[in-house]
Parts: C-alpha cells; structure tokens; sequence
C-alpha cells in the first residue's frame, strides 16, 4: 500500500532565490494492486509526485509511506518506466531489458534467462540483439516495460509511457499492458494527460489541478478488469471522458492557459 | 532495379547473374567508399611528379627522385633508427596525454569546483600555438628525452581533457535518473551511464588529440634537432638535401596517417551505435 499524506513539494533554484511549488498537500492512498491514473494539466506535478514515490526526490512537507516504511530512496519493489522510454543506446535491447538485474548483481545466465522470458511475453523475441535506435517506438517502450518487470516489482511507475507514440500503437500497448497486469496482477500508478486513456486503463483516476499541483478529485472507474467486451461503446464510458474533459478544461482556462488538453 | 532482369533466365544463370550483380554492388560500395580518395591521392602523386619535372627547380624536385633518396637513408639504418625514436616519444607522450586527460577530464567534468580551478589553465593552453611552448619547455627540461615527450604530451593532452569534460557534461540526465531508479551506485552510475555516454566526444578528443601529437612529435624533434625524425629534416634541410628531405616528410605522413588510422579503427569499433546519420 501506498500512503501519500499531506506531501508538498517545493523546488528551489541552486542560489536559493526562486521557488516553485509543484505539490500542494497532496493525500492518496494507493492500494496494492490497484491501477491509479494521474490525470491532470502539464505543469500540475504529476511527475514529481511520481519521482517522490520511486524515491527519486525528497519532498518538503508531509510524509510518503510504502507498506508502513518511510520512502527514503528507490527501492527493488517499484520499477519505472520513462516517457522518452530512457534506453540505453550502446547496449542492445538484452543488455537493456537486463539492466536492473545486472545492478542488482543477478549473474549474467540468470538475467539473460529472465530478459528472454520477458522479450518473449511482450512481443519482441528475436529482437534481443537489436539496438533500440533501429526500433519504432512502440518497440522500444516495450523494452522499458520489460526492463521494469524484469526486477519483478510489486509496484510499476509509468510516466506518460506512451505519450510519445502514435494513437494506433497507443491502443495496442494499453490493451497489451492491460493484458500483462492480467497474468501478473502489480500496483500500478500511471500519468497521462490523456481521459481516453486514464479511462481505459485505470481502477480510479486522480485529477489534479496545477499551480500549485494539487489533488482536485479521485474518480471511481466503473468498469471492472479486464474490461467487459464492448465497454467502450456503453454510454458511461463517453460520459465520464466527457466530465474528465470539461473539469480539464476548466482547469486550464483558471489556471489562465487553454491549450486544449 | 535489376531484380526483373533475371526472371527471364534459366536458374543457374539466374544464380550466376546475381551472383555477378552482387559483386557489381560490392565493387560499387567499394568505389563509392574509396573512389575520391583514390583520386584524390593520384592527383597529389601526378601533380607532384609533372611540377617537378616542369618547374625543372632545384628544391622541388619530382617524385620520382624521392624514392631513391629514401632507400638510400633507408639503407644506412638511420631511417629505422630515427623513425623508432619517433613513435616512441608518440607513443610515450600520447600514452601519458589520454591517461592524463581523461582522468583530469572526468574529474571537471564531475566536480564543478575542480572544473572552475582548472578551467583557465585549460583555455590558455588551448589558445595558445603551441608551438610557443617549444622554447620554454626546452629551457625548463634541456634536450634530453623527457622534454621531447613532454612536448608530445602538451600538443595532446589539453584537447582531451576539454572534449572528456564537454562528454561527462553532455550524459543524458534520464538515463542516469533510470539507472538510480534501479538502484545503481555512484560507481555504477558513472561505469555504465556516465563513461559510456560520454564515449564518441571523449573518442573525438582522443582523435584530434593523435594528430596534434603526431605535431608534436616532430616540431619538438626539429626544435631540438638530436633525434627522430624531425631532426633528420632538420639536418638534411640545413644542408639543401631536398629529396632526403621529402623522404622523411613522406615517411611521417605515413606514420601520421597509420596513427590516426589506429585511433579511428578504435573509435569505430567502440562508437558504432552513436552513428546516426548515414552520408
Ligand atoms: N527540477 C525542477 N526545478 C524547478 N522546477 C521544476 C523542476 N521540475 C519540475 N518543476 C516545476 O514543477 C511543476 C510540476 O512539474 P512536473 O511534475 O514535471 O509536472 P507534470 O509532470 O504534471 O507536467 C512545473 O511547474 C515545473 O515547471
Ligand atoms: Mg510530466
């Protein structure tokens, strides 16, 4: 379980003068197994507060637990996955998909045992020794998945993972992700800026407002998972993109910026 | 293009043809490859040789004198003699430069403080003809060996620690944010992220850095004119010997280009995945 109280978060510029406040008092619980979607404006912290629960920032007010522990750094329990997919390009996608197991000290045989079972399970066998620059996207984001489940976490960290690529493979990695939570059930928090996403993939959806980012609203999704055949056509799931989009909206012509969302 | 060309053919020749196709293709890539450079080094020997014949000018003489003059240096063993005493001042004093350099370099790179202390020292050096060192380190460490590599080591050195420095700075910071995510250590962070990031500009440094040193190898030597090749130049220079003089500049082009051939065979091998335009 994941309990987020009162966390605030404030950046400072290296001499000190300048301040942004990217977090304001946020509070979630997040509990195990659960897929969370933050939804919310650019600007309005959704990364930070990501980064603050893979223990990649410290905050500056409030607390973040994990299972009762205070989050103190990363840990070997979550595992991200990166917007610009952060793949190395000197090694190939084994040596990629292998990487936190080679930090972590597993022995070569072992990792590359565990990194060819993944490239199997999502797609890419017979691309181990590819370099990711001669990959489409949408295969090098599977390579940052299967980096992240390699270490077998219990909690996946997804910033906008597939932000960067083009509606069609959009849909084919939500649905293949969809698929994959299905065989092995994990915490899952994910940010996107996207309602038809948050709406497709999530348990519960945090909207968040921006300046400073704070928690506006969580929302139940009433589709259960995985989801029935043909919920994407049931009225409801139009009615909640349709309230996402208007609170997004407002948001966004408050905050004094319309940049259609 | 010519894939239809050969459906009408019975098999065997289809293969036959194909196969010669391919060749055709090699031979192409390999024209493409080396055709202007090829041309370009004819058109230098051809110039060279009908100038010389033309001018008819007592200290430029045609190539073809040169060889001569070469086997006839080459003969008293004095050519092996200087050309070993030449790379290995190169050797010696560039060997000394990458270590130096890098180690230096990481650590601007890594470490503000050391960058702010070291910066000026850095952009003199590189500011400066080096050439004017010459007289100096001379002065400082007389005609013996040391100052010979030294020289080597200062044309080499400051240009690999800049380009060290710009590599560590320039390391994607979302990678080595992914790699702390995977709880990596400082060490690990800077073994598997940082070096290996930083490798085509530390390798650029390390290339411009052996043709400078190549530069120093032999204004040092005409400088102090008591070993290598460059006092061979110097000496037979002084006494108007043009064609043994143009023996030894065609001897240390070829080592500078065998130099330089070595260093970029390396960078290629280590650096294949940063190419990402293709000319
Ligand atoms: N390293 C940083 N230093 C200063 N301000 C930052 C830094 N990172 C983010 N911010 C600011 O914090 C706010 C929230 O940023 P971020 O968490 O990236 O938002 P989101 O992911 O929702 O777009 C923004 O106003 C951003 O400009
Ligand atoms: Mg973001």
């Amino acid at each position: 379980m994941i309990e987020i109280n009162g966390c605030s978060k404030v950046y400072r510029s290296r001499d000190g003068t300048r301040e942004v406040q990217a977090l304001d008092r946020v509070h979630l619980t997040i509990a195990e197994k659960e897929f969370v979607a933050l939804l919310g404006p650019s600007g309005c912290g959704k990364t930070t507060l990501l980064k603050i629960i893979g223990g990649l920032l410290s905050w500056t007010e409030g607390d973040v637990r994990i299972d009762g522990k205070k989050v103190t750094g990363p840990g070997p329990d979550r595992a991200l996955v990166f917007q610009n997919f952060a793949l190395m390009p000197w090694a190939n996608v084994l040596t990629n998909v292998a990487f936190g197991l080679e930090l972590k000290g597993v022995p070569k045989e072992a990792r590359t045992g565990t990194a060819m079972r993944l490239l199997e399970k999502i797609g890419l066998a017979g691309f181990e020794s590819a370099y990711p620059r001669h990959l489409s996207g949408g295969m090098q984001q599977r390579v940052g998945l299967a980096r992240a489940l390699a270490v077998n976490p219990v909690t996946l960290l997804m910033d906008e993972p597939f932000g960067a690529l083009d509606a069609q493979t959009r849909r084919l990695m939500q649905d293949d992700l969809l698929r994959l939570l299905d065989q092995e059930p994990k915490t899952v928090v994910f940010v996107t800026h996207g309602m038809d996403e948050a709406v497709r993939l999530a348990d519960r959806i945090v909207l968040m407002s921006a300046r400073p980012g704070r928690v506006s609203e969580i929302i139940d999704v009433p589709f259960g998972r995985p989801r029935p055949a043909g919920y994407d056509s049931e009225p409801v799931f139009n009615e909640l993109k349709n309230y996402l989009w208007e609170k997004l909206k407002a948001m966004q012509t408050d905050g004094g910026k319309v940049n259609g969302g | 293009m010519s894939g239809q060309v050969t459906t009408t053919k019975s098999p065997a020749k289809q293969s036959s043809a194909a196969m010669s196709q391919r060749l055709g293709a090699r031979a192409r890539v390999v024209l493409d490859r080396w055709g202007p450079e090829v041309s370009a080094i004819a058109v230098g020997i051809i110039g060279w040789e009908v100038l010389g014949r033309v001018l008819q000018f007592r200290f430029f003489p045609p190539l073809s004198a040169v060889p001569e003059a070469w086997w006839e240096i080459y003969q008293t063993g004095e050519l092996i003699t200087e050309l070993m005493m030449s790379l290995r001042s190169l050797a010696i004093g560039y060997g000394l430069a990458v270590v130096a350099g890098l180690a230096v370099g990481v650590l601007m790179g890594r470490y503000r403080k050391v960058e702010y202390f070291l910066d000026p020292f850095i952009d003199i050096n590189l500011s400066t003809p080096s050439l004017t060192y010459i007289p100096v380190l001379f002065a400082l460490f007389g005609v013996g060996d040391a100052t010979r590599y030294i020289i080597v080591f200062s044309y080499a050195f400051f240009i690999i620690v800049v380009n060290t420095v710009a590599g560590i700075r320039s390391v994607d910071h979302e990678l080595l944010e992914m790699a702390r995510s995977f709880g990596a250590s400082e060490g690990a962070l800077f073994r598997k992220i940082m070096l290996p990031d930083a490798l085509p500009l530390i390798m650029a440094g390390l290339r411009i850095g052996i043709t400078r040193a190549v530069k120093g190898m032999i204004n040092g030597e005409l400088f102090i004119a008591l070993v290598g090749l460059g006092a061979r130049v110097r000496i037979y220079g002084g006494q108007f010997d043009v064609e043994k003089v143009l023996a030894l500049l065609v001897t240390i082009i070829v080592v500078a280009l065998a130099a330089t051939s070595v260093v970029q065979i390396i960078d290629r091998r280590l650096t294949f995945w940063a190419e990402t335009v293709q000319r």
